[in-house]
């Protein structure tokens, strides 16, 4: 239990350190609501997202960087062939009938077109 | 991973715990005379709680607050100063993520209060946590994915990354101002992007990332320039997609035009020629999209400074027909949305395109002057587009400003950056936008 200061000198000391203690709490609560939010598992996709990874080699959701072997596939909007996605911009200069004018609508474009979804 | 931290078990998400803790927060952000003693000492220095089942408020330092909880079995208080929630059985500050929602949107309500003196439309519907129950919260990482480079198109990745972070687009996107239900028109742009908008912003996995294999075609149907399989300018493509989406959602050739494009990212500028002998003014408003500038100074500042100092041209007055005069630009409306171009790639006169590697620096905050500058306008960078390497075999990369963090978007791997590195990159393109947005009182608007 702290005793009652009797000097003006101790009173002050003593209005000092509650301010003191107030702002180094509202300093230290930002950090420590950041910290914790990052600790806790997010409800929307289960995982810490709120974390980023740092590794090097990695990105910050401690994805692999992509190489030649992890490539993903597309399927060409004309001849409906699976085309590497480095490729694709090279095969589809050359891929006859980019028929992309026979499509009515944005919708029917989409249609069998499932590898551009990425889930 | 560091060790995990359970979201506090012990709150109960009840309506009366939400309306009290409602009440509280509408209090303390109201910032009226807000008694913060203590019960009990009668001191409002030691860190006072409001008990979120009864009235009582008990400092935390001095353990007034705790004595309470011993004898009511209450277990949460509130901080009258920030309105943080602190659990007695966790013994330790709690942040619940749907409790931090309401907290948030009772700050974001009050503030708006204290500015217009009233409450908004709608106000109970804003304030209700009901529509979050039916859907699961947001992710933090929403919106943050790579795009997959289809060989050479990251001259295009890059300008649809710093499309999916300006924040006025991706508001306006992401309302469904446009979406290919409600859009009938064949070989759609502006459908294809609000696709991309949706795919990436729902998007759960991690590990997913966006291929533009739409945008792609599109665009080389629509656009005989920037067709054909090679590297294009990351400008150009910008100046295309404005062009087109603002086509496509009803803008036309007017001056200025009443488009959401046109609306976020143009602007005016008023062009000045005075007759060096008679001091004839001629004013002429030219419309302005973006700025281009010449890489003769070191900083953006001192760029932008030359852009509208003024210069000696030859130009025969119509009024006493002397042949020189001086031309100055004004900036006269500046737009939401600036986009800055470095003009790293010239053409000498052989038609051979060149590239100029010379640093230049650039500001977090940017002070504009328009209006003859006469007034000034407060601009935050939120997005970098840079190009490394040479002409033909170089490759862009995208920093952008996401949740308070940079991150550097190369293809489809993203990383954290300091800011540091990121006011130190060869910029092509700087985005710009403005720090604080005004709307208009739509209750001013209506009459």
């Amino acid at each position: 239990m702290s005793v009652q200061p009797s000097s003006l000198a101790a009173i002050s000391c003593t209005i000092f350190e509650d301010l003191l203690r107030d702002y180094t709490h509202e300093l230290t609560q930002k950090i420590h609501r950041m910290s914790k939010l990052a600790l806790q598992k997010c409800e929307r996709c289960n995982t810490y997202c709120r974390q980023h990874c740092t590794k090097p080699g990695f990105d910050i959701y401690a994805n692999n960087v992509q190489t030649p072997s992890s490539i993903p596939y597309y399927q060409c909007l004309s001849c409906r062939r699976e085309i590497a996605a480095s490729r694709y911009a090279a095969h589809m200069e050359k891929c006859k009938g980019r028929s992309l004018s026979s499509a009515t609508s944005y919708a029917s474009l989409l249609e069998g077109d499932s590898a551009n979804d990425d889930e | 991973m560091v060790n995990d931290v359970e979201t506090c078990p012990h709150v109960k998400l009840q309506s009366s715990f939400l309306e009290s803790y409602h009440k509280i927060c509408a209090q303390i952000y109201a910032r009226n005379n807000l008694r913060r003693c203590c019960r009990v000492c009668r001191k409002s220095n030691k860190r006072t709680l409001h008990c979120l089942e009864c009235e009582f408020t008990g400092c935390l330092w001095d353990e007034h607050f705790e004595q309470h909880v011993k004898e009511s079995n209450h277990l949460f208080g509130a901080d009258l100063k920030n309105s943080h929630l602190y659990c007695y059985s966790c013994k330790d500050y709690v942040y619940h993520p749907r409790l931090e929602m309401l907290r948030i949107k009772v700050q974001n309500i009050r503030n708006w209060q204290n500015k217009h003196k009233r409450l908004p439309d709608r106000y109970e519907q804003t304030i209700s946590l009901n529509p979050y129950e039916k859907y699961p919260s947001i992710c933090s990482t929403a919106g943050l994915r790579g795009i997959q480079n289809l060989g050479a198109t990251c001259f295009m990745s890059v300008i649809l990354q710093s499309t999916l972070h300006n924040p006025l687009l991706r508001n306006l996107f992401l309302s469904g101002f446009h979406t290919s239900e409600n859009c009938k028109r064949s070989s759609c742009m502006t459908c294809a992007i609000d696709n991309m908008f949706a795919s990436i912003y729902a998007s759960k996995e991690k590990t997913s990332f966006y291929g533009p294999t739409v945008i792609l075609n599109l665009m080389w149907k629509l656009s005989k320039s920037l067709s054909g399989y090679s590297q294009q300018d990351g400008h150009e493509f910008l100046v295309y997609l404005l062009d087109q989406m603002h086509s496509e959602s009803g803008g036309d050739n007017s001056f200025p035009c009443n488009c959401p494009i046109h609306k976020i990212f143009s602007g005016s500028m008023k062009n000045v020629i005075t007759c060096c002998e008679c001091k004839t003014k001629k004013v002429a408003t030219d419309p302005l999209m973006e700025v281009s500038l010449d890489l003769h100074e070191s900083s953006i500042q001192g760029c932008l400074e030359r852009y509208i100092s003024p210069e000696q041209i030859q130009y025969t007055c119509s009024n006493c027909n002397a042949k020189v005069a001086t031309k100055q630009l004004f900036f006269d409306k500046l737009p939401p949305t600036l986009c800055l171009q470095l003009k790293r790639f010239e053409q000498n006169s052989f038609a051979m395109s060149t590239k100029v590697d010379k640093l230049i620096t650039y500001p977090m905050l940017l002070k504009m002057q328009y209006n003859f500058n006469q007034d000034s306008v407060d601009y935050q960078l939120y997005a970098i587009v840079c190009h490394k390497g040479t002409l033909d075999t170089g490759h862009y990369i995208a920093y952008t400003l996401f949740q308070d963090h940079w991150y550097l978007l190369d293809d489809t791997t993203i990383t954290v950056v300091p800011e540091s590195e990121v006011m130190k990159t060869q910029a092509y393109l700087l985005f710009y936008h403005e720090k604080n947005l005004v709307y208009d009182d739509e209750h001013v608007e209506r009459k």
